[in-house]
């Protein structure tokens, strides 16, 4: 066999690749020896051929080496180790936030349905207990001309959860046109 | 590493009693401790009042060769690696519970909150369904409709109790340690999950890819977890076992994932015996017994341990293959008795008299029996088998099946005319 | 550039054979015309016409317009049908091997009874009767090709009933092949009270000193030249670790060595090309 060069021969040792293995191309594993494919005890001269008997070492796959080389490899992260009790601290810290942030959830979920079903109650009253008829209710159900003639100002600037820090600026004029 | 703890170890002794002092709880909640070895730190520490550390030491604790070199010599080998001793010694031994990282405190503050709520969620659940179990069928609204809520609720109330403490760190580490109670929810709970994950899937994929499924039984879902062991060694579902490993009846783990104790039928069936006369196979029962009581805490079932007078309708017969034959699934499956009600057992025994051709379907449907576990292990003729034979008087034992010559067709000319 | 120099040798030939062409040409030529022919003619402007036709099909070219011809004709763009589709039928009796269905990809998928083969080819494992069938259950969309036991039976068998299998053999009496084994064979080996028979050779101990070894070499076995240094008593130092001198002279040998032999590959290499080109 060729020799390699050294710097090949340390990287192979440093991978743990069988060095006859490099230049071959990745061959099928050997499956599990059946009972029935071993030759007969009795047999004790075998009439193999020598490249048949010939030993194969332990075959690597080319992924594994792969694997272990990007793993190995001086600029990938070493992985994350935490002893028993510190990995337990995280988890009980990740836990406690998840279960935090389903309890905000929830609570937003809530409230959301809670005005939801206050609105709908209002509307309900309108319509029932104004004694017109449901006039008033018709009326404010009313959605024609919206987005029409006027454009609503709540969408006049941009929507947000909490108001600004300054409020509305009422002191605004359009500036002239010159 | 010796100079560095003879250096440090002032400091850490002021560090201990500082904290000590500091936290009196520390005493009172050691029921809860976290580590083990802050308990035995105490004791050492008390022990040590009495004789000096160099005299009696610790094995959790001692750290220097020439004091380890002692104990070994007294036949008590050292705890754990010598650098966690070292650190051990140098720690200042707060229980988990009580470590000092602000974050930490925080998520245990919540986390115990929302265990509180949960607890109180179990109370009112339970208080409803006794309400509801004290109402009379009428005003519930039927027998059926009362029957439902109340099988929702128990569920509910299961699913609380899992809740409630899923999130508790020392639950976590007690499962992984494999010290869970199993009767309690929590860690049924947990086993139930791990077992899903990987052991459960390979056993269904192993009994529909084997057939065992259409051929043994139309329908299984397992819900417990099923271990087989011939002579002490586990065996994997499908795996071929040899003739002689098997002669004597299995030992069975059979874990249940549910609380209550269950009544349950064990058949080990193997549905290909060859048939000459007709050309194909039969069904052999080796082994039939009933009323077999399993629980979550009591896993171990010995088929050859089974009482004989209650137990066993057909004891142990070790699975031979003849040579030639192909390998025989020797499916074990274990059956629910329907309400946990036992059977009777001398009905059974003179009514399931007969191994041969004796369909599992038809002891289903008859028992009113639902399958929840299986396992399969298969055999072959191997070097153990003919000895076997003889011991059981295995009639056919010289005798080899070969594969049947079938006829080629005739060879058939299409269309003559179109040929040359 | 390749075809240059495929043709310098011809040319060289061509120049050895010309002087005796033209010497014959010259003859005829010399008592019929001018002797101005004698003078020699400049042969590389006008090579004589025979050996020039004589050289042709050694030094010829195909070009790329002669590849692209015949590219376009209907038997090029229409290979000829490879014979695939169905050999046998639904309700056709078949045996176990026979070929039911030549396909290209997995057209139709191996049923009951079926398999597939390496050019998924569908055939039959069993004896019995062909059936075509869809099976929803098993897949929604794919057609299966299955064989049937009964010459009326149907196919696809529901899902949970137990799968209808046929033994397909006979009993004989058991024949153990271990024993079969040792009636055959020439070569065997047993070990007795008086050493090892090979056959009925009884097999030479190796301790006795020189023998006739194979290649025809009359010395001593392997393994008790293996043992020369253990017999005198030499013994190797025992390794160091830590002596790092002994390392290091040891590593620097090895990179001499690997120099060595990396310098005696190149040379090799290098002469090759040399004589290649």
């Amino acid at each position: 066999m060729r020799p390699l060069s050294p710097v090949l021969a340390s990287l192979a040792n440093v991978f743990k690749i069988p060095i006859s293995q490099t230049l071959a191309r990745p061959a099928i594993v050997p499956g599990p020896v059946t009972a029935a494919a071993q030759p007969a005890a009795a047999r004790t001269f075998s009439s193999t051929n020598a490249l048949l008997k010939r030993k194969q070492g332990a075959k690597t796959d080319r992924r594994i080496t792969l694997i272990r080389y990007f793993l190995n490899h001086p600029l990938t992260p070493r992985p994350l180790r935490f002893s028993r009790t510190r990995y337990l601290r995280h988890w009980t810290i990740h836990r406690a936030w998840q279960l935090f942030q389903n309890q905000q959830r929830r609570a937003q979920t809530l409230e959301l349905e809670r005005q939801w079903h206050a609105m709908n109650a209002a509307c309900e009253e309108l319509r029932t207990g104004a004694g017109d008829g449901g006039r008033l209710f018709r009326k404010s159900m009313n959605k024609r001309g919206v987005f029409r003639d006027m454009f609503p100002i709540e969408y006049g600037r941009l929507q947000t959860d909490t108001p600004a820090q300054e409020g509305w600026n009422h002191a605004w004029v359009r500036p002239e046109r010159r | 590493m010796v100079h560095c703890e003879r250096a440090s170890k002032p400091l850490l002794q002021c560090l201990q009693k500082a904290s000590t002092k500091g936290l009196p709880a520390l005493q009172v909640s050691s029921t809860r401790t976290f580590q083990t070895s802050a308990r035995v730190q105490e004791e050492a520490q008390s022990e040590a009042q009495k004789l000096p550390f160099n005299k009696s030491p610790d094995p959790a604790l001692v750290s220097s060769p020439r004091l380890e070199r002692r104990l070994i010599r007294q036949g008590i080998s050292p705890v754990g690696s010598r650098r966690r001793r070292a650190a051990l010694q140098g720690s200042a031994n707060i229980p988990f519970a009580q470590l000092p990282y602000q974050c930490f405190q925080e998520a245990r503050k919540v986390l115990l909150q929302d265990r509180e709520e949960k607890l109180a969620d179990i109370t009112r659940l339970r208080e409803k369904i006794s309400r509801l179990e004290a109402r009379p069928t009428e005003e519930a609204g039927g027998e059926q409709v009362k029957k439902s809520r109340l099988g929702g609720m128990q569920k509910h109330l299961e699913h609380l109790k899992v809740l409630a403490d899923i999130n508790d760190p020392q639950v976590k580490k007690k499962f992984e340690d494999g010290q869970g109670d199993m009767s309690k929810p929590i860690y049924r709970y947990l086993a139930d999950q791990k077992w899903r994950e990987y052991r459960r899937k390979i056993l269904v994929q192993r009994i529909t890819q084997m057939k065992v499924i259409p051929d043994v039984l139309p329908h299984c879902d397992p819900i417990v977890d099923t271990k087989l062991y011939f002579n002490r060694s586990a065996v994997q579902p499908g795996d071929f076992v040899l003739a002689n490993a098997s002669t004597t009846a299995p030992k069975l783990d059979i874990q249940l994932f549910e609380g209550g104790e269950k009544l349950v039928t064990i058949a080990v069936v193997d549905p290909d015996v060859p048939n000459l006369e007709t050309d194909g196979f039969d069904f052999r029962t080796h082994y039939l017994a009933v009323n077999v009581p399993i629980s979550a805490t009591s896993t171990k079932v010995d088929l050859a341990q089974l009482s004989v007078e209650s137990q066993v309708v057909l004891p142990w017969e070790a699975p031979v293959t003849q040579k030639g034959s192909p390998y025989h699934r020797l499916s074990l499956f274990i059956l629910e008795q329907k309400d946990s009600q036992p059977l009777d057992f001398a009905a059974v025994k003179a009514k399931e008299s007969v191994r041969d051709n004796q369909l599992l379907r038809t002891l289903q449907g008859r028992y009113h029996l639902k399958a929840i576990g299986a396992h399969l292990f298969r055999s072959q003729w191997d070097e153990t088998t003919l000895e076997v034979m003889e011991k059981i008087g295995f009639p056919l034992a010289d005798v080899e099946l070969r594969r049947k010559k079938i006829d080629p067709l005739p060879y058939k000319r299409r269309n003559p005319s179109t040929f040359r | 550039m390749l075809q240059s120099r495929f043709l310098t040798p011809m040319r060289l030939l061509e120049r050895a054979i010309a002087p005796s062409l033209r010497s014959s040409q010259s003859l005829t030529r010399s008592s019929t015309t001018t002797p101005s022919s004698i003078l020699p003619r400049p042969i590389s402007a006008t090579p004589s016409p025979l050996s020039s036709r004589l050289l042709l099909p050694l030094s010829q070219v195909r070009h790329a317009s002669h590849a692209s011809q015949g590219a376009g004709n209907r038997h090029s763009r229409d290979p000829a049908g490879k014979r695939l589709g169905a050999k046998r039928s639904g309700g056709e009796y078949v045996v176990p091997g026979c070929i039911i269905f030549r396909q290209r990809g997995t057209k139709w998928f191996p049923g009951e009874n079926c398999a597939l083969g390496r050019d998924h080819t569908i055939y039959a494992t069993e004896a019995g009767y062909v059936r075509y069938y869809l099976d929803p259950e098993r897949h929604p969309d794919r057609k299966f090709i299955g064989v049937c036991f009964e010459k009326e039976g149907k196919l696809p068998t529901p899902r949970n009933a137990p799968s209808r299998r046929k033994l397909n053999r006979v009993a004989v009496p058991r024949i153990d092949i271990a024993d079969e084994s040792t009636a055959r064979s020439d070569l065997t080996a047993a070990v007795g009270a008086d050493g090892v028979m090979v056959a009925s050779v009884t097999a030479a101990s190796a301790a006795q000193g020189p023998q006739l070894r194979p290649g025809y070499m009359y010395r001593e076995a392997n393994w008790q030249i293996g043992r020369a240094a253990e017999k005198a008593g030499i013994t190797a130092k025992p390794y160091n670790r830590k002596n790092r001198w002994l390392a290091w002279r040891k590593r620097q040998a090895r990179a001499d060595r690997a120099a060595q032999m990396k310098s005696l590959k190149n040379k090799k290499k290098a002469k090759k090309g040399k004589g290649g080109r």
